[in-house]
């Protein structure tokens, strides 16, 4: 398995003194489903955007895909992960404009992107909801359709933070298989967090665990 | 037109000012909440030093003409609608500028994006400026003069129309700047109910 990211003495605290994760080493392998567990407020949300490249460490250094990410290679970087949120943020809109918004961004022809749209949603069962309003959505619709524009993009990382969160169990089965058939593709990769134990020892290849302080204690 | 220049000039900077971290964001935040406050006397007097004949830009010939009423006037609600842009997206839902970021936004594309999304928090901005410069007299006064058919503007004249005892005449000059100013709010609420 090839690295895809590599985190060497990694520090990062939203206010001084106050350390959220602290990590020494950790790597993470591609085609493989990661899975970040630890309790509420252990700083997986956190460890998750360093890698999302949505936070930058305070100190240390993160490697992508063998190389160390500049300041000018961000936006690059970015456009190669996508974040799922536990809380996701949908834009004013229709769901359908929601969902073909990072495509747009990335300039892809508006046939090709209606039909990633289209694949999408109905990968993630919320193929009816295209013209309703994002507004309209339920905690749990709104999630599905948080998932269905980050598959949009076709990211070669998904990452996803506590996204067994307001869903039934049968939507759990649906986005347990979704995972997996999505680290089945070439070069393709899923981080997710989760407080639950189970889930995690179930669907990862890998689990890490981090302690309440932020400290990375086995995986 | 004043309301045009300042919102051009107001609105990116704003969004500017509200994404970015930089030194002394903090003050100049303080320095536009109190030039917010400024008296509209003082950019009239200000500006009357600048564009008069021996002022810095006393060359232009700027000084007693409509452009020197814009100017002042373009001042004088700058900050208003910096201030109220910056407010509005710092306002925003916190999620909104890493959702936009992890969909691979650039640069131009963010600002864009959050400009639509707080779209209604900055048309306020717009009409709280627009609001400011009709209802102004000092730098209309000092930068215009008060011309009649050239730099009169409606508050320049119900003060001169008082002066003269023609009290009913600015009453009614007044009645009709207020109705003006109800018919830009009530397009605003409209827009808002439309959602657009």
């Amino acid at each position: 398995m090839s690295e895809l990211y590599c985190l060497d003495q990694i520090r990062f605290a939203y206010l001084k003194d106050q350390v959220v994760l602290d990590i020494p080493k950790l790597e993470i392998a591609t085609n493989e489903v990661t899975a970040i567990q630890g309790s509420n407020g252990a700083g997986k949300s956190t460890l998750l955007k360093l890698l999302a490249f949505l936070e930058r460490p305070r100190r240390g250094s993160i490697r992508y895909c063998g190389k160390k990410v500049s300041t000018a290679e961000l936006h690059l970087s970015r456009r190669s992960v996508s974040l799922v949120a536990q809380k996701p943020y949908l834009l004013r809109g229709t769901v359908f404009e929601n969902v073909i918004l990072g495509l747009k961004f990335r300039g892809v022809p508006t046939q090709l992107a209606e039909k990633q749209v289209f694949d999408a949603l109905t990968k993630t069962g919320v193929g009816a909801f295209a013209d309703k309003p994002a507004a309209h959505l339920s905690g749990g619709e709104a999630q599905k359709v948080a998932l269905a524009r980050a598959l949009a993009l076709q990211p070669k990382v998904l990452l996803l933070d506590e996204p067994f969160n307001h869903l039934d169990q049968a939507s759990i089965k649906n986005l347990s298989q979704l995972i997996a058939d999505f680290a089945h593709l070439d070069g393709r990769s899923v981080i997710f967090t989760s407080h639950d134990q189970v889930l995690a020892d179930l669907l990862a290849n890998r689990v890490i665990r981090i302690s309440a302080r932020g400290q990375v204690i086995s995986g | 037109m004043a309301v045009f220049v300042a919102s051009i000039l107001a609105i990116p900077l704003g969004t500017l000012v509200a994404i970015n971290e930089f030194p002394g964001k903090r003050f100049l935040q303080q320095l536009l909440n109190t030039l917010m406050a400024m008296p509209t006397v003082v950019v009239g007097l200000l500006l009357y030093g600048v564009l008069s004949r021996q002022g810095a830009l006393g060359d232009l010939g700027l000084l007693y003409t409509q452009w020197a009423v814009v100017l002042g006037e373009c001042l004088l609600i700058l900050p208003i609608i910096l201030n109220l842009t910056v407010t509005a997206i710092q306002s925003a839902d916190s999620r909104l500028l890493p959702t936009l970021l992890t969909l691979g936004a650039n640069h131009w594309q963010l600002i864009m994006m959050v400009l639509s999304e707080t779209r209604f928090a900055i048309m306020t901005a717009i009409v709280t400026g627009f609001g400011r410069a009709i209802s102004e007299v000092g730098a209309a006064m000092m930068l215009g003069g008060n011309i009649e058919g050239f730099t009169r503007t409606m508050t320049t004249a119900i003060a001169l129309e008082t002066n003269k005892g023609e009290f009913e005449f600015g009453l009614a000059l007044g009645i009709l700047l207020l109705t003006i100013a109800f018919l830009v709010n009530y397009g605003l609420l409209l827009l808002q109910r439309k959602g657009i």
